[in-house]
């Protein structure tokens, strides 16, 4: 493990263990822009390691140099001279090669809603506000049966019959359909949060979020305050998913 | 990113999800409703159905694993708190297909060929647990052990295979439902019922991908062997001249499209310097690749479409300095124009796009805009032509005057193949300037009239981009010899200079 010593060597394999945790040990993937800043840091960060004293620097550069210059590194010395300037052509063909991709959509996954919303003529508060149908234990489970109808004919064919929203419409859409299984989604918003964004829909959603593309109906046209409350009740039995609650003030 | 995060703050603090979580047992035994109006079950079912479907769902269940199944036990009880829990809403709590869901699904739930996705998700053990429960709903027919299928020896795909595959298909006739070239568009089409009267459409054989009993090549010959219980499609396992037909036919079908599909996020247009023919069959297109756009139906505004007719287009597009032309491709099993007596409406697609480039990422609402920000549509119809319109709204389309577009269609064996042409530049400002090297929206709708499909009734994207890419250039090609020629001079140098100093 001689080789480990050297100076040299160190620096190339720190610089490609952080590439390895950065590109593969991240998940979702890291954009690539990322990638190449942090890589930029990490080989700053070496090159301070390697140049901490002027031995460390000369052991460092030495093999850099002996390739350059020793006479029985001559083979290595022309092969890079052929193989860098290829890599690099290539490098270059696919970029000039490349097609354009859509440009990647920008919007913000949940938003705040609003304070308060017009539901069917009458103002409801949204701040604070708790499903209704919790408070009447006795008929829950009468409650998210209905419910479970009431999602059946209606968001199946987008959020799909396991709500992991893989229903029939979902592999068209941009945005997807929400997935109510992931832990992402519906467990870490309020009932209340919900609500409004079953009444309003796509087209109430603010700028941030492209409301002009989200296929979600505005479905205060369709259904009434209860039934939508009874829909929520639904989403969480159904996931095994529990709201989360408002804070209370302290 | 540091917006979103402090906007949720703003919203309610830290999430406390996690200690609210319920027990596994309570999660499991909270589906289980002894409401009685939980079904809207009207009287009980007839046992010959109650048959038909037990052996039906059991089948589905049993799937692709055809050769190993039956072997392995359930337990009844335990499946009927899944079947509870992730059934019943469709296929109603006593298995008779009255879930609440039943009106809306096309085909119905009991039918379960193609409405029903997968239920891969739930563990195998849940799975069998299922099959235990499903024959209790109907113990007689399980009295005795199934007979097992024994598909003849596999048949690897080859020519002759398919050859072979192609004659077999004229000579059992499946073109009679499935169509010359497969696309469903067969003369029996219109009479086809499932076992409880409910009309079905056939399988589009060029989709292997929307198979949803699987498109490997033994799922293939599995249901021509068997059937497909409760619909028309039969058994051919006698019908055919050797059993390893069924695997010629297999291979044959599997020949007619592909197993995955890769949809387009981006349609892209082609810079050409020649004429852009108007035959939709030309040579041409064939040499431009199709962008596959994904639609689905429109459920917002009534009339809704649950159950849309067309659900892929492909686009080729093309432009030159003065003109702009889409080619679409889309199937669509019958050919139809606005018809009272028989109730049917011009078959029709269109492309959308705002009505003028605009900064930033703002667009009208998808559905073809709203009162206040309007769409420009490219719209053809059949029988009618193309026009231009605009629209604020499904129900709000207006054409506009001086239409300057084309349009020629060919329609073949259920599939429509149209090009629409349009110069690039509009002097009107109410349409579209396309701008090479620019990303504008665009979305697409179409209406399968002999479908019933008119108005809202549509299937519909939600807004893609569209590039017209610039011309080739020889930068590709000069870039980088460039590249390594200094790159191999720099490093000439470095060795130099090294050297020199050494």
């Amino acid at each position: 493990m001689n080789f480990l010593r050297s100076r040299f060597v160190q620096a190339v394999l720190i610089l490609i263990a952080a590439f390895v945790v950065l590109r593969f040990g991240i998940r979702p993937p890291a954009p690539w822009s990322v990638v190449q800043l942090y890589m930029t840091i990490v080989l700053l960060a070496v090159l301070i390691y390697v140049s901490a004293d002027s031995d460390s620097w000369r052991e460092f550069v030495h093999p850099i140099r002996s390739t350059l210059v020793e006479p029985d590194k001559r083979h290595v010395r022309l092969a890079l001279l052929v193989v860098v300037p290829l890599l690099l052509g290539y490098y270059a063909y696919t970029q000039a090669a490349a097609r354009p991709q859509a440009p990647p959509e920008l919007r913000a996954v949940h938003p705040a809603p609003p304070a308060a919303i017009q539901f069917r003529g009458k103002e409801l508060t949204i701040q604070g506000l708790d499903n209704p149908l919790r408070k009447d234990q006795a008929n829950l489970k009468k409650n998210i049966a209905a419910g479970g109808e009431i999602y059946i004919r209606n968001c199946v064919y987008c959020h799909g019959d396991n709500l992991d929203g893989k229903g029939h419409f979902a592999y068209g859409f941009n945005p997807p359909p929400a997935n109510f299984q992931d832990p992402g989604t519906i467990a870490m918003l309020q009932e209340a949060y919900l609500f409004w964004r079953i009444a309003k829909g796509g087209p109430g959603l603010p700028k941030e979020s492209t409301p002009w593309n989200s296929a979600m109906p505005p479905w205060e046209d369709r259904l009434d305050e209860q039934q939508i409350w009874q829909v929520i009740v639904y989403l969480y039995d159904a996931t095994g998913q529990a709201p989360r609650r408002w804070e209370t003030e302290h | 990113m540091r917006a979103r995060v402090h906007r949720r703050g703003a919203w309610g603090g830290q999430p406390c999800s996690t200690t609210l979580a319920p027990t596994r047992e309570a999660s499991l035994t909270v589906g289980h409703s002894g409401h009685p109006d939980y079904t809207g079950l009207a009287g009980s079912p007839s046992p010959a159905r109650r048959f038909a479907l037990v052996a039906l769902i059991v089948l589905v269940f049993v799937g692709a694993g055809i050769g190993a199944a039956f072997a392995q036990a359930g337990d009844a009880q335990a499946g009927k708190l899944v079947y509870e829990r992730k059934c019943a809403l469709c296929h109603g709590e006593k298995g008779d297909g009255k879930g609440p869901a039943a009106e809306l699904l096309v085909p119905k739930p009991r039918d379960f060929t193609t409405a029903m996705p997968s239920w891969a998700v739930l563990p195998e053990k849940d799975r069998w647990n299922l099959v235990a429960h499903l024959k209790t709903l109907a113990p007689d027919t399980f009295k005795e052990a199934p007979k097992k299928l024994e598909l003849p020896k596999e048949v690897a795909s080859s020519p002759e295979s398919i050859r072979r595959g192609k004659e077999m298909y004229e000579a059992i006739e499946c073109n009679k439902c499935h169509g010359t070239d497969g696309r469903a568009d067969g003369p029996s089409r219109p009479e086809l019922k499932d076992d409880w009267g409910n009309a079905i459409a056939p399988a589009n054989l060029t989709m292997p991908w929307r198979f949803r009993g699987g498109s490997a090549p033994v799922d293939v010959a599995t249901r021509l062997a068997n059937g497909v219980v409760g619909t028309p499609m039969p058994s051919f396992i006698d019908s055919v001249e050797k059993p390893e037909d069924v695997w010629h036919l297999a291979n044959y079908i599997l020949s007619l499209g592909p197993r995955t599909l890769t949809y387009a996020t981006l349609v892209s247009v082609t810079n050409v310097s020649d004429a852009i023919p108007d035959d939709p069959d030309a040579a041409f297109w064939k040499a431009i690749a199709p962008n596959h756009i994904a639609l689905l139906g429109q459920v917002i505004v009534d009339p809704r479409n649950f159950n849309p007719s067309i659900d892929l287009v492909s686009v080729r597009a093309v432009y030159h300095d003065k003109e702009i032309a889409f080619h679409l491709t889309w199937d669509d099993p019958t050919q139809s124009v606005e018809d009272a007596a028989k109730k049917t409406y011009a078959d029709a697609i269109s492309l959308q796009f705002p009505p003028q480039p605009r900064p930033g990422p703002e667009r009208p609402y998808f559905l073809m805009g709203d009162a206040s920000d309007g769409v420009y549509l490219l719209r053809w119809q059949n029988g009618k032509g193309v026009t231009e319109a605009a629209a604020n709204g499904p129900t709000k389309i207006a054409p506009l005057a001086g239409s300057e577009a084309t349009a020629k269609a060919v329609y073949v064996n259920g599939q429509y193949r149209l090009v629409i042409k349009r110069p690039l530049a509009s002097k009107q400002p109410d349409r579209l300037t396309f701008q090479p090297a620019v990303f504008t929206p665009v979305a697409f709708q179409a209406w399968d009239g002999g479908a019933g499909e008119t108005g809202t009734k549509m299937s519909l994207t939600s807004w893609y981009y569209l590039r017209l890419e610039e011309p080739q250039s020889n930068r590709r090609f000069v870039v980088p010899p460039v590249v390594a020629i200094l790159t191999f001079a720099a490093l000439l140098l470095v060795v130099r200079v090294a050297n020199r100093r050494a």
